[in-house]
C-alpha cells in the first residue's frame, strides 16, 4: 500500500495534534476560535482584555479541515500563553478585586506549565505573534528555539493585521528561517494560506 | 539590587536542573544574575517552568530573562546563547536591543 502512496503522492488524510503557542494577549484563542469555526465546530474559547483569560489547555477533538482535497483531522490544543512571571497586580488595573486577582494568577501559573508540557505531545506548532508589537521578545525566542532544538514542524503566525500599527515585515525579518503567515485572526484575513501551509507542513 | 557576574567556569559542569535552583534561589533574594554562557531556549523555557511552581503572589512575582546573542546568533539561528540576563520579575527593563546592544534599565 505504501508504495502506492509513494506512487500517487501523498496521503490525501492526515491526522495531526496541533499547538497554538505564544505570549499572553496575543491572539491566539481567537484564532483557535477561528480554525473550529472554519471546521464547522462551536468556537469555544473566551476572549478577553485581561491577560491569562486562558488558564487551562483547551482541546478541541476530531476538527476536519478540507484543504484543497486534501483532509486535515485535527486535535487542536489552544495553550494558555507563556509568561516569565505573573504578577496579581496587573489584573487588578483590570478591575478585578485583588483576591480574584491572586487566585487568577495562580492559575495562570498552572497553565503555563500545563503548556510547556504539552510541547512534546504536538506534531506542529503555531507559534502567534502580535505583529503590532517589537517581535525580539523573549518568549518568542525561547518557544521557535525550543520547537527548533525538539524538530517540531512550526509556523509563525503575525497576528492582528487588521490594526494599522501592525508590521508583520518585522515578524519576517525575526525569524528569517521560518514560514511567516500574516494574517488577522479576528477578521479571517488571509486564514487560507494558513490552511495551506499547515496542509503542506502535516 | 545587588548583580551577580558568574563566568561560564562556574556553570559548564553544571546540569540544567542545577542550574536553574541557582537561578531561583540567587534571583529569590533579589539578586539579578549575568550569566557568560547563557541559556539555551530548552533551558529557559524550564527555568520559566520551575518559576511558575515557585511563583508566590504576594512574595515573588516570577523572573525577566534577556539573552544577548550578538550579531551572528540572533534570530533563532543558534539555540545556544552567549549571554543570559535573569532579574527578579519586574525590576529591570530593557531600553535598547539591538543585534550589537543592549541597554537595561534598573527599576
Amino acid at each position: 500500500m505504501s508504495w502506492l502512496l509513494k506512487l500517487f503522492g501523498r496521503k490525501r488524510e492526515k491526522e495531526l495534534t496541533l499547538g497554538i503557542y505564544g505570549a499572553p494577549n496575543v491572539g491566539k484563542t481567537t484564532l483557535a476560535n477561528r480554525i473550529a469555526k472554519d471546521c464547522g465546530a462551536q468556537p469555544q474559547g473566551i476572549i478577553s482584555e485581561i491577560p491569562h483569560e486562558t488558564r487551562a489547555v483547551e482541546k478541541v477533538e476530531k476538527l476536519h479541515l478540507n484543504i484543497n482535497g486534501r483532509v486535515l483531522r485535527i486535535t487542536m490544543l489552544d495553550m494558555p500563553g507563556l509568561a516569565t512571571k505573573i504578577d496579581y497586580r496587573e489584573f487588578v488595573k483590570y478591575g478585578l478585586t485583588e483576591e480574584e486577582a491572586i487566585q487568577r494568577a495562580k492559575e495562570a501559573t498552572k497553565g503555563v506549565i500545563e503548556a510547556v508540557k504539552w510541547l512534546n505531545k504536538v506534531d506542529v506548532a503555531i507559534a502567534v505573534v502580535d505583529s503590532t508589537k517589537v517581535p525580539y521578545d523573549q518568549i518568542n525566542i525561547m518557544l521557535i528555539g525550543t520547537l527548533e532544538a525538539k524538530g517540531i514542524p512550526i509556523i509563525i503566525v503575525a497576528n492582528k493585521i487588521d490594526l494599522a500599527e501592525s508590521r508583520p515585515h518585522l515578524v519576517k525579518e525575526t525569524f528569517p528561517n521560518h514560514k511567516v503567515i500574516p494574517i488577522s485572526a479576528l477578521t479571517g484575513q488571509n486564514i487560507e494560506k494558513l490552511y495551506e501551509t499547515l496542509a503542506k507542513l502535516a | 539590587m545587588e548583580i551577580n557576574f558568574i563566568s561560564k567556569n562556574a556553570t559548564k559542569y553544571l546540569t540544567t536542573r542545577e542550574k536553574i535552583q541557582m537561578i531561583l534561589r540567587l534571583v529569590r533574594n533579589n539578586v539579578m544574575i549575568v550569566l557568560e554562557e547563557g541559556l539555551s531556549p530548552e533551558e529557559q523555557l524550564e527555568l520559566l517552568k520551575e518559576t511558575m511552581r515557585e511563583i508566590d503572589p504576594l512574595r515573588f512575582v516570577g523572573v525577566d530573562i534577556i539573552s544577548f546573542n550578538g550579531p551572528n546568533r540572533l534570530q533563532g539561528r543558534e539555540n545556544v546563547t552567549s549571554l543570559t540576563i535573569i532579574a527578579p520579575g519586574g525590576k529591570i527593563e530593557i531600553v535598547k536591543r539591538t543585534p550589537n546592544q543592549l541597554s537595561v534599565q534598573l527599576l
